[in-house]
Protein backbone atom coordinates (compact mmCIF):
# COMPACT_ATOMS: atom_id res chain seq x y z
CA UNK A 1 0.00 0.00 0.00
CA UNK A 2 1.51 3.32 -0.98
CA UNK A 3 0.39 6.85 -0.42
CA UNK A 4 -0.76 8.21 -3.75
CA UNK A 5 0.31 11.81 -4.02
CA UNK A 6 1.38 12.01 -7.63
CA UNK A 7 1.14 15.52 -8.99
CA UNK A 8 -0.67 15.43 -12.29
CA UNK A 9 -0.87 17.85 -15.12
CA UNK A 10 -4.61 18.37 -15.52
CA UNK A 11 -4.28 20.64 -18.54
CA UNK A 12 -6.94 20.29 -21.22
CA UNK A 13 -4.45 18.80 -23.70
CA UNK A 14 -4.19 15.65 -21.56
CA UNK A 15 -7.00 14.04 -23.50
CA UNK A 16 -6.28 10.63 -22.00
CA UNK A 17 -7.35 11.80 -18.53
CA UNK A 18 -11.02 11.73 -17.61
CA UNK A 19 -10.78 12.90 -14.00
CA UNK A 20 -7.91 14.62 -12.22
CA UNK A 21 -8.30 15.51 -8.56
CA UNK A 22 -5.35 17.48 -7.22
CA UNK A 23 -4.61 18.22 -3.54
CA UNK A 24 -8.32 18.29 -2.77
CA UNK A 25 -9.37 19.21 0.74
CA UNK A 26 -12.86 19.84 2.02
CA UNK A 27 -14.11 20.77 5.46
CA UNK A 28 -17.79 20.27 6.28
CA UNK A 29 -19.18 21.53 9.59
CA UNK A 30 -15.74 21.67 11.12
CA UNK A 31 -14.73 18.18 10.00
CA UNK A 32 -12.03 17.57 7.44
CA UNK A 33 -13.86 15.15 5.15
CA UNK A 34 -11.29 15.22 2.33
CA UNK A 35 -7.64 15.56 3.23
CA UNK A 36 -5.27 16.38 0.37
CA UNK A 37 -6.79 13.85 -2.01
CA UNK A 38 -5.09 13.16 -5.34
CA UNK A 39 -6.61 10.96 -7.98
CA UNK A 40 -6.16 10.43 -11.70
CA UNK A 41 -8.60 8.37 -13.71
CA UNK A 42 -7.81 7.70 -17.33
CA UNK A 43 -10.48 7.66 -19.99
CA UNK A 44 -12.25 4.36 -20.32
CA UNK A 45 -10.93 3.03 -17.03
CA UNK A 46 -12.97 1.64 -14.19
CA UNK A 47 -11.64 2.38 -10.73
CA UNK A 48 -12.99 1.53 -7.31
CA UNK A 49 -12.83 3.23 -3.95
CA UNK A 50 -13.68 1.36 -0.80
CA UNK A 51 -13.68 2.38 2.81
CA UNK A 52 -15.82 2.52 5.93
CA UNK A 53 -18.95 4.65 6.25
CA UNK A 54 -18.12 8.30 6.80
CA UNK A 55 -14.65 8.04 5.32
CA UNK A 56 -15.43 10.63 2.62
CA UNK A 57 -16.15 8.40 -0.39
CA UNK A 58 -19.51 9.97 -1.23
CA UNK A 59 -18.16 13.49 -0.69
CA UNK A 60 -15.37 12.74 -3.18
CA UNK A 61 -17.96 11.72 -5.78
CA UNK A 62 -19.93 14.88 -5.03
CA UNK A 63 -16.74 16.91 -5.47
CA UNK A 64 -16.03 15.29 -8.84
CA UNK A 65 -19.60 15.94 -9.95
CA UNK A 66 -19.42 19.62 -8.90
CA UNK A 67 -22.09 19.31 -6.21
CA UNK A 68 -19.63 20.01 -3.40
CA UNK A 69 -17.00 22.72 -3.85
CA UNK A 70 -13.46 22.33 -2.54
CA UNK A 71 -11.79 24.49 0.09
CA UNK A 72 -8.41 23.88 -1.53
CA UNK A 73 -7.24 21.91 -4.54
CA UNK A 74 -8.79 21.35 -7.93
CA UNK A 75 -10.90 18.92 -9.92
CA UNK A 76 -10.68 18.61 -13.70
CA UNK A 77 -13.14 16.51 -15.64
CA UNK A 78 -12.27 15.89 -19.28
CA UNK A 79 -9.81 18.77 -19.06
CA UNK A 80 -12.24 21.34 -17.68
CA UNK A 81 -11.81 22.66 -14.17
CA UNK A 82 -14.91 22.38 -11.98
CA UNK A 83 -15.88 25.75 -10.52
CA UNK A 84 -13.81 27.72 -13.03
CA UNK A 85 -14.44 26.42 -16.56
CA UNK A 86 -17.68 24.62 -15.79
CA UNK A 87 -20.03 24.22 -12.83
CA UNK A 88 -20.89 20.58 -13.52
CA UNK A 89 -19.42 18.03 -15.93
CA UNK A 90 -21.57 17.96 -19.03
CA UNK A 91 -21.40 14.26 -19.78
CA UNK A 92 -21.93 12.72 -16.40
CA UNK A 93 -24.17 10.02 -14.97
CA UNK A 94 -24.35 9.72 -11.21
CA UNK A 95 -25.88 7.61 -8.50
CA UNK A 96 -24.87 9.13 -5.18
CA UNK A 97 -26.52 8.32 -1.83
CA UNK A 98 -29.52 6.93 -3.70
CA UNK A 99 -31.53 9.34 -5.85
CA UNK A 100 -34.84 10.73 -4.61
CA UNK A 101 -37.39 9.99 -7.24
CA UNK A 102 -40.94 11.31 -7.19
CA UNK A 103 -42.57 8.56 -5.14
CA UNK A 104 -46.04 9.07 -6.59
CA UNK A 105 -44.88 8.40 -10.16
CA UNK A 106 -43.83 5.14 -11.78
CA UNK A 107 -40.15 4.45 -12.38
CA UNK A 108 -40.57 4.92 -16.09
CA UNK A 109 -42.46 8.20 -15.63
CA UNK A 110 -39.63 9.47 -13.40
CA UNK A 111 -37.06 8.67 -16.06
CA UNK A 112 -39.23 10.19 -18.79
CA UNK A 113 -39.47 13.37 -16.77
CA UNK A 114 -35.71 13.60 -16.27
CA UNK A 115 -34.92 12.57 -19.84
CA UNK A 116 -37.19 15.36 -21.09
CA UNK A 117 -34.60 17.93 -19.91
CA UNK A 118 -32.02 17.05 -22.57
CA UNK A 119 -34.43 15.28 -24.89
CA UNK A 120 -31.56 13.10 -26.12
CA UNK A 121 -33.13 9.68 -25.75
CA UNK A 122 -36.35 8.15 -26.98
CA UNK A 123 -39.03 6.25 -25.13
CA UNK A 124 -37.64 3.11 -26.74
CA UNK A 125 -34.22 3.87 -25.22
CA UNK A 126 -35.83 4.19 -21.80
CA UNK A 127 -37.51 0.84 -22.25
CA UNK A 128 -34.16 -0.72 -23.12
CA UNK A 129 -32.35 0.80 -20.14
CA UNK A 130 -35.06 -0.36 -17.74
CA UNK A 131 -34.80 -3.83 -19.25
CA UNK A 132 -31.04 -3.69 -18.95
CA UNK A 133 -31.09 -3.08 -15.20
CA UNK A 134 -33.74 -5.75 -14.65
CA UNK A 135 -36.85 -3.61 -14.24
CA UNK A 136 -40.13 -4.13 -16.05
CA UNK A 137 -40.64 -1.10 -18.34
CA UNK A 138 -44.40 -1.66 -18.24
CA UNK A 139 -44.57 -1.64 -14.44
CA UNK A 140 -47.03 1.16 -13.66
CA UNK A 141 -46.69 0.98 -9.88
CA UNK A 142 -45.47 4.16 -8.18
CA UNK A 143 -41.88 4.18 -6.97
CA UNK A 144 -43.12 4.16 -3.37
CA UNK A 145 -44.31 0.59 -4.01
CA UNK A 146 -40.83 -0.46 -5.17
CA UNK A 147 -38.47 -2.44 -2.97
CA UNK A 148 -35.15 -0.84 -2.00
CA UNK A 149 -33.39 -3.01 -4.58
CA UNK A 150 -35.79 -1.92 -7.33
CA UNK A 151 -35.20 1.74 -6.43
CA UNK A 152 -31.48 1.11 -6.64
CA UNK A 153 -31.85 -0.44 -10.09
CA UNK A 154 -33.92 2.57 -11.12
CA UNK A 155 -31.13 4.84 -9.84
CA UNK A 156 -28.63 2.96 -12.00
CA UNK A 157 -30.98 3.23 -14.97
CA UNK A 158 -31.21 7.00 -14.43
CA UNK A 159 -27.43 7.29 -14.21
CA UNK A 160 -26.73 5.39 -17.42
CA UNK A 161 -29.77 6.28 -19.53
CA UNK A 162 -28.09 9.09 -21.51
CA UNK A 163 -24.92 7.06 -22.16
CA UNK A 164 -22.60 9.36 -20.17
CA UNK A 165 -18.85 9.33 -20.74
CA UNK A 166 -18.26 9.43 -16.98
CA UNK A 167 -20.24 7.37 -14.50
CA UNK A 168 -20.07 7.92 -10.74
CA UNK A 169 -21.69 5.15 -8.72
CA UNK A 170 -21.99 5.18 -4.95
CA UNK A 171 -22.85 1.76 -3.47
CA UNK A 172 -24.86 0.79 -6.57
CA UNK A 173 -25.50 -2.77 -5.42
CA UNK A 174 -25.83 -2.39 -1.63
CA UNK A 175 -29.52 -3.34 -1.64
CA UNK A 176 -29.35 -6.08 -4.28
CA UNK A 177 -29.38 -9.86 -3.80
CA UNK A 178 -26.33 -11.86 -5.05
CA UNK A 179 -27.95 -12.44 -8.46
CA UNK A 180 -28.72 -8.75 -8.72
CA UNK A 181 -25.12 -7.85 -7.85
CA UNK A 182 -23.84 -10.16 -10.62
CA UNK A 183 -26.34 -8.75 -13.08
CA UNK A 184 -25.35 -5.13 -12.40
CA UNK A 185 -21.66 -6.12 -12.50
CA UNK A 186 -22.24 -7.44 -16.03
CA UNK A 187 -23.95 -4.20 -17.00
CA UNK A 188 -21.01 -2.16 -15.69
CA UNK A 189 -18.50 -4.38 -17.48
CA UNK A 190 -20.41 -3.89 -20.72
CA UNK A 191 -20.39 -0.11 -20.24
CA UNK A 192 -16.65 -0.27 -19.52
CA UNK A 193 -16.08 -2.18 -22.76
CA UNK A 194 -17.98 0.55 -24.59
CA UNK A 195 -15.49 3.12 -23.25
CA UNK A 196 -17.35 4.62 -20.31
CA UNK A 197 -15.11 5.85 -17.50
CA UNK A 198 -16.49 4.53 -14.22
CA UNK A 199 -15.71 5.46 -10.62
CA UNK A 200 -17.28 2.96 -8.28
CA UNK A 201 -17.56 3.49 -4.54
CA UNK A 202 -18.44 0.79 -2.08
CA UNK A 203 -17.71 -0.35 1.44
CA UNK A 204 -17.43 -3.86 -0.02
CA UNK A 205 -13.83 -4.49 -1.07
CA UNK A 206 -14.62 -7.79 -2.82
CA UNK A 207 -17.12 -6.13 -5.11
CA UNK A 208 -14.61 -3.40 -5.96
CA UNK A 209 -11.82 -5.89 -6.68
CA UNK A 210 -14.13 -7.98 -8.86
CA UNK A 211 -14.86 -5.07 -11.18
CA UNK A 212 -12.10 -2.51 -11.04
CA UNK A 213 -8.71 -2.07 -12.67
CA UNK A 214 -7.42 0.16 -9.90
CA UNK A 215 -8.45 0.00 -6.27
CA UNK A 216 -8.20 2.82 -3.75
CA UNK A 217 -8.87 2.86 -0.06
CA UNK A 218 -10.47 5.83 1.63
CA UNK A 219 -9.84 6.33 5.32
CA UNK A 220 -10.68 9.47 7.32
CA UNK A 221 -10.70 11.63 4.22
CA UNK A 222 -7.39 10.35 2.83
CA UNK A 223 -7.15 8.32 -0.36
CA UNK A 224 -4.53 5.62 -0.81
CA UNK A 225 -3.90 3.40 -3.80
CA UNK A 226 -3.58 -0.32 -3.19
CA UNK B 1 -31.45 29.06 -27.65
CA UNK B 2 -30.45 25.49 -26.84
CA UNK B 3 -29.81 26.48 -23.20
CA UNK B 4 -33.16 28.23 -23.09
CA UNK B 5 -34.91 25.03 -24.17
CA UNK B 6 -33.00 23.02 -21.56
CA UNK B 7 -33.89 25.59 -18.91
CA UNK B 8 -37.54 25.47 -19.91
CA UNK B 9 -37.64 21.67 -19.72
CA UNK B 10 -35.76 21.60 -16.41
CA UNK B 11 -38.12 24.26 -15.11
CA UNK B 12 -41.04 22.00 -16.04
CA UNK B 13 -39.43 19.10 -14.17
CA UNK B 14 -38.85 21.32 -11.12
CA UNK B 15 -42.44 22.52 -11.17
CA UNK B 16 -43.76 19.00 -11.63
CA UNK B 17 -41.64 17.77 -8.73
CA UNK B 18 -42.68 20.68 -6.53
CA UNK B 19 -46.32 20.06 -7.36
CA UNK B 20 -45.94 16.36 -6.61
CA UNK B 21 -44.35 17.39 -3.31
CA UNK B 22 -47.31 19.66 -2.63
CA UNK B 23 -49.75 16.87 -3.52
CA UNK B 24 -47.94 14.62 -1.07
CA UNK B 25 -48.80 17.28 1.49
CA UNK B 26 -52.44 17.19 0.44
CA UNK B 27 -53.52 16.75 4.05
CA UNK B 28 -51.98 20.14 4.89
CA UNK B 29 -53.61 21.69 1.84
CA UNK B 30 -56.94 20.12 2.79
CA UNK B 31 -56.64 21.49 6.33
CA UNK B 32 -55.77 24.93 4.88
CA UNK B 33 -58.88 24.80 2.68
CA UNK B 34 -61.12 23.66 5.56
CA UNK B 35 -59.71 26.34 7.89
CA UNK B 36 -60.36 29.07 5.31
CA UNK B 37 -63.90 27.83 4.64
CA UNK B 38 -64.48 27.98 8.42
CA UNK B 39 -62.95 31.48 8.51
CA UNK B 40 -65.36 32.47 5.73
CA UNK B 41 -68.33 31.03 7.62
CA UNK B 42 -67.19 32.74 10.83
CA UNK B 43 -66.72 36.11 9.11
CA UNK B 44 -70.09 35.90 7.37
CA UNK B 45 -71.92 34.94 10.55
CA UNK B 46 -70.09 37.57 12.61
CA UNK B 47 -71.11 40.38 10.27
CA UNK B 48 -74.67 39.06 10.05
CA UNK B 49 -74.92 38.93 13.85
CA UNK B 50 -73.41 42.42 14.21
CA UNK B 51 -75.75 43.98 11.69
CA UNK B 52 -78.75 42.35 13.36
CA UNK B 53 -77.63 43.32 16.88
CA UNK B 54 -76.88 46.94 16.07
CA UNK B 55 -79.98 47.28 13.91
CA UNK B 56 -78.03 49.19 11.28
CA UNK B 57 -79.66 47.17 8.61
CA UNK B 58 -80.34 50.03 6.28
CA UNK B 59 -77.89 48.13 4.14
CA UNK B 60 -77.02 44.57 5.08
CA UNK B 61 -73.37 43.63 4.73
CA UNK B 62 -72.33 42.03 1.48
CA UNK B 63 -70.04 39.12 0.68
CA UNK B 64 -67.20 41.59 0.12
CA UNK B 65 -67.48 42.96 3.67
CA UNK B 66 -66.94 39.54 5.21
CA UNK B 67 -64.16 38.90 2.72
CA UNK B 68 -62.48 42.09 3.91
CA UNK B 69 -62.94 41.01 7.54
CA UNK B 70 -61.49 37.55 6.84
CA UNK B 71 -58.30 38.95 5.31
CA UNK B 72 -57.92 42.15 7.37
CA UNK B 73 -55.34 40.50 9.62
CA UNK B 74 -54.32 41.63 13.12
CA UNK B 75 -54.61 45.41 13.15
CA UNK B 76 -52.64 47.63 15.53
CA UNK B 77 -53.57 47.37 19.19
CA UNK B 78 -56.02 44.56 18.49
CA UNK B 79 -56.20 41.85 21.14
CA UNK B 80 -58.70 39.70 19.24
CA UNK B 81 -57.20 36.28 18.57
CA UNK B 82 -59.29 35.36 15.53
CA UNK B 83 -57.63 37.63 12.94
CA UNK B 84 -54.23 36.78 14.36
CA UNK B 85 -54.77 33.03 14.21
CA UNK B 86 -56.23 33.23 10.70
CA UNK B 87 -53.26 35.25 9.48
CA UNK B 88 -50.75 33.06 11.33
CA UNK B 89 -52.27 29.77 10.12
CA UNK B 90 -52.14 31.06 6.55
CA UNK B 91 -48.38 31.44 6.98
CA UNK B 92 -47.93 28.10 8.76
CA UNK B 93 -49.64 26.15 5.97
CA UNK B 94 -47.52 27.87 3.34
CA UNK B 95 -44.43 27.31 5.45
CA UNK B 96 -45.13 23.58 5.39
CA UNK B 97 -45.41 23.63 1.58
CA UNK B 98 -42.12 25.49 1.19
CA UNK B 99 -40.56 23.22 3.81
CA UNK B 100 -41.61 20.25 1.69
CA UNK B 101 -39.97 21.80 -1.39
CA UNK B 102 -36.80 22.49 0.61
CA UNK B 103 -36.70 18.91 1.83
CA UNK B 104 -37.27 17.47 -1.61
CA UNK B 105 -34.71 19.74 -3.26
CA UNK B 106 -32.02 19.32 -0.63
CA UNK B 107 -32.52 15.75 0.47
CA UNK B 108 -34.25 13.78 -2.19
CA UNK B 109 -33.87 15.25 -5.64
CA UNK B 110 -30.76 17.25 -4.79
CA UNK B 111 -28.52 16.27 -7.65
CA UNK B 112 -30.86 14.80 -10.23
CA UNK B 113 -32.05 17.99 -11.86
CA UNK B 114 -29.09 20.28 -11.21
CA UNK B 115 -26.60 17.89 -12.83
CA UNK B 116 -28.78 17.66 -15.92
CA UNK B 117 -29.32 21.41 -15.94
CA UNK B 118 -25.60 22.11 -15.54
CA UNK B 119 -26.06 25.53 -13.97
CA UNK B 120 -26.54 26.57 -10.37
CA UNK B 121 -28.08 29.92 -11.41
CA UNK B 122 -30.65 28.27 -13.68
CA UNK B 123 -31.46 25.75 -10.97
CA UNK B 124 -32.02 28.57 -8.48
CA UNK B 125 -34.19 30.56 -10.90
CA UNK B 126 -36.34 27.53 -11.61
CA UNK B 127 -36.74 27.02 -7.87
CA UNK B 128 -37.75 30.68 -7.43
CA UNK B 129 -40.39 30.27 -10.15
CA UNK B 130 -41.65 27.11 -8.43
CA UNK B 131 -42.10 29.02 -5.17
CA UNK B 132 -43.89 31.84 -6.99
CA UNK B 133 -46.29 29.47 -8.72
CA UNK B 134 -47.01 27.66 -5.47
CA UNK B 135 -47.53 30.98 -3.62
CA UNK B 136 -49.94 32.24 -6.30
CA UNK B 137 -51.83 28.93 -6.48
CA UNK B 138 -52.04 28.65 -2.69
CA UNK B 139 -53.36 32.23 -2.41
CA UNK B 140 -56.06 31.64 -5.02
CA UNK B 141 -57.08 28.40 -3.29
CA UNK B 142 -57.45 30.04 0.14
CA UNK B 143 -59.24 33.09 -1.28
CA UNK B 144 -61.75 30.86 -3.05
CA UNK B 145 -62.16 28.64 0.03
CA UNK B 146 -62.95 31.72 2.14
CA UNK B 147 -65.49 32.93 -0.41
CA UNK B 148 -67.16 29.50 -0.36
CA UNK B 149 -67.56 29.86 3.41
CA UNK B 150 -69.03 33.38 3.17
CA UNK B 151 -71.45 33.03 0.27
CA UNK B 152 -74.20 31.06 2.10
CA UNK B 153 -74.54 33.77 4.75
CA UNK B 154 -74.40 37.09 2.96
CA UNK B 155 -75.82 38.67 -0.14
CA UNK B 156 -73.67 38.57 -3.26
CA UNK B 157 -72.96 42.06 -4.55
CA UNK B 158 -70.17 43.39 -6.78
CA UNK B 159 -69.39 46.17 -4.25
CA UNK B 160 -68.82 46.35 -0.51
CA UNK B 161 -71.71 47.81 1.50
CA UNK B 162 -71.71 50.85 3.77
CA UNK B 163 -71.50 48.53 6.78
CA UNK B 164 -67.99 49.55 7.84
CA UNK B 165 -68.92 53.26 7.64
CA UNK B 166 -71.91 52.64 9.88
CA UNK B 167 -69.64 50.73 12.28
CA UNK B 168 -67.07 53.53 12.26
CA UNK B 169 -64.23 51.23 11.18
CA UNK B 170 -62.28 50.77 7.96
CA UNK B 171 -64.34 53.48 6.35
CA UNK B 172 -62.07 53.54 3.36
CA UNK B 173 -63.33 50.09 2.44
CA UNK B 174 -66.82 51.40 1.74
CA UNK B 175 -67.65 51.52 -1.91
CA UNK B 176 -64.79 49.26 -2.98
CA UNK B 177 -65.66 46.69 -5.57
CA UNK B 178 -65.26 43.03 -4.71
CA UNK B 179 -62.90 42.57 -7.68
CA UNK B 180 -60.74 45.45 -6.48
CA UNK B 181 -60.63 44.03 -2.95
CA UNK B 182 -59.90 40.53 -4.29
CA UNK B 183 -57.01 41.82 -6.39
CA UNK B 184 -55.57 43.86 -3.47
CA UNK B 185 -55.72 40.90 -1.09
CA UNK B 186 -54.37 38.51 -3.72
CA UNK B 187 -51.42 40.73 -4.62
CA UNK B 188 -50.53 41.56 -0.99
CA UNK B 189 -50.85 37.95 0.22
CA UNK B 190 -49.16 36.27 -2.75
CA UNK B 191 -46.25 38.73 -2.91
CA UNK B 192 -45.71 38.48 0.86
CA UNK B 193 -45.78 34.68 0.67
CA UNK B 194 -43.18 34.74 -2.11
CA UNK B 195 -40.94 36.88 0.11
CA UNK B 196 -41.38 34.66 3.17
CA UNK B 197 -41.00 31.51 1.04
CA UNK B 198 -37.70 32.71 -0.42
CA UNK B 199 -36.52 33.84 3.00
CA UNK B 200 -37.41 30.40 4.42
CA UNK B 201 -35.65 28.46 1.68
CA UNK B 202 -32.52 30.62 1.97
CA UNK B 203 -32.34 30.06 5.73
CA UNK B 204 -32.77 26.34 5.02
CA UNK B 205 -29.95 26.43 2.45
CA UNK B 206 -27.68 28.35 4.77
CA UNK B 207 -28.23 26.09 7.77
CA UNK B 208 -28.80 22.82 5.85
CA UNK B 209 -31.78 22.32 8.17
CA UNK B 210 -35.40 22.58 6.97
CA UNK B 211 -36.61 23.23 10.52
CA UNK B 212 -34.56 26.45 10.85
CA UNK B 213 -36.25 27.90 7.77
CA UNK B 214 -39.66 27.24 9.31
CA UNK B 215 -38.57 28.61 12.71
CA UNK B 216 -37.18 31.80 11.09
CA UNK B 217 -40.39 32.55 9.18
CA UNK B 218 -42.61 31.80 12.17
CA UNK B 219 -40.43 34.00 14.38
CA UNK B 220 -40.73 36.83 11.88
CA UNK B 221 -44.52 36.46 11.83
CA UNK B 222 -44.64 36.52 15.64
CA UNK B 223 -42.45 39.65 15.76
CA UNK B 224 -44.79 41.37 13.28
CA UNK B 225 -47.75 40.48 15.46
CA UNK B 226 -46.16 41.33 18.83
CA UNK B 227 -44.93 44.77 17.80
CA UNK B 228 -48.44 45.54 16.60
CA UNK B 229 -50.00 44.76 19.98
CA UNK B 230 -49.45 48.23 21.41
CA UNK B 231 -51.15 51.37 20.15
CA UNK B 232 -47.83 52.99 19.42
CA UNK B 233 -46.84 52.78 15.77
CA UNK B 234 -43.23 53.34 14.83
CA UNK B 235 -41.91 54.47 11.47
CA UNK B 236 -39.94 51.27 10.98
CA UNK B 237 -42.85 48.90 11.47
CA UNK B 238 -43.98 48.81 7.82
CA UNK B 239 -40.52 47.65 6.81
CA UNK B 240 -40.62 44.37 8.66
CA UNK B 241 -41.24 41.62 6.07
CA UNK B 242 -44.65 40.05 6.65
CA UNK B 243 -46.37 43.30 7.65
CA UNK B 244 -47.22 43.78 3.98
CA UNK B 245 -49.69 40.89 4.11
CA UNK B 246 -51.79 42.59 6.82
CA UNK B 247 -54.44 44.61 4.99
CA UNK B 248 -55.75 46.41 8.08
CA UNK B 249 -52.34 47.98 8.77
CA UNK B 250 -52.35 49.73 5.41
CA UNK B 251 -53.36 53.29 4.78
CA UNK B 252 -56.17 54.40 4.48
CA UNK B 253 -57.59 51.54 6.60
CA UNK B 254 -55.00 52.41 9.26
CA UNK B 255 -54.78 56.24 9.36
CA UNK B 256 -51.66 56.09 11.59
CA UNK B 257 -49.69 54.47 8.77
CA UNK B 258 -49.73 57.06 6.00
CA UNK B 259 -46.55 55.59 4.49
CA UNK B 260 -47.83 52.04 4.18
CA UNK B 261 -50.01 52.03 1.10
CA UNK B 262 -50.91 48.92 -0.87
CA UNK B 263 -48.80 50.16 -3.77
CA UNK B 264 -45.81 50.75 -1.48
CA UNK B 265 -46.17 47.25 -0.04
CA UNK B 266 -46.20 45.71 -3.49
CA UNK B 267 -43.14 47.67 -4.58
CA UNK B 268 -41.41 46.74 -1.32
CA UNK B 269 -42.26 43.04 -1.78
CA UNK B 270 -40.98 43.11 -5.37
CA UNK B 271 -37.74 44.79 -4.21
CA UNK B 272 -37.36 42.23 -1.42
CA UNK B 273 -37.97 39.40 -3.89
CA UNK B 274 -35.28 40.71 -6.25
CA UNK B 275 -32.89 41.17 -3.34
CA UNK B 276 -33.57 37.64 -2.01
CA UNK B 277 -33.12 36.16 -5.50
CA UNK B 278 -29.73 37.86 -5.78
CA UNK B 279 -28.72 36.82 -2.24
CA UNK B 280 -29.90 33.31 -3.11
CA UNK B 281 -27.74 33.34 -6.22
CA UNK B 282 -24.69 34.12 -4.09
CA UNK B 283 -25.59 31.36 -1.61
CA UNK B 284 -26.36 28.75 -4.27
CA UNK B 285 -23.15 29.61 -6.13
CA UNK B 286 -21.12 28.38 -3.15
CA UNK B 287 -23.67 25.88 -1.85
CA UNK B 288 -22.61 22.32 -1.11
CA UNK B 289 -25.18 19.75 -2.12
CA UNK B 290 -24.33 17.21 0.53
CA UNK B 291 -27.40 15.03 0.28
CA UNK B 292 -30.00 13.57 2.58
CA UNK B 293 -27.58 12.33 5.22
CA UNK B 294 -26.72 15.89 6.10
CA UNK B 295 -29.98 17.72 5.57
CA UNK B 296 -32.41 16.35 8.11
Amino acid sequence: MNNYNTHVDPSPDRTDIAVAVHAASKRLRGHLVLNNVNLVVHRGHIIGIYGPNGSGKSVLLRVISGLVLLNTGSVHVFGQRIGRDIEFPSDLGALIDGPGFAMELSGRKNLELLASIHNRISSNDLQKVLDLVGLDPDDRRPVKAYSTGMRQRLGIAQAIMEHPKLLLLDEPTSALDPDGVLHIAQVLKALHRQGTTIILVSHNRTEIEMLCEQVYRMQSGSLQRE
Amino acid sequence: MHHLFIFWRAFNVQITWSMIGAVQLRNWLLIAVVVHVVVGVFSGQQLLALSTATDLSAQLPHVGDAFFLAFAGPSFGQSNWTPLLTWLLRHIFFCMLVGSISTSQLSNHDYLVILMLGSRWMWWVSLVFSIMIIAFSYTIIILCATLVGIVPWLRWHPDLSSFFIEQGIWQAAAGMSLIHLFSIIFSLTASSLVVTGLFQILITFTTHRVIWGIVAVMSLALIVWIIGLGDHTARWQPWIPGTQSILSRHWPFEPRMPGLTVRMSLVYNIMLTIWLVLIGHRIVKRFDFIGSQNNE
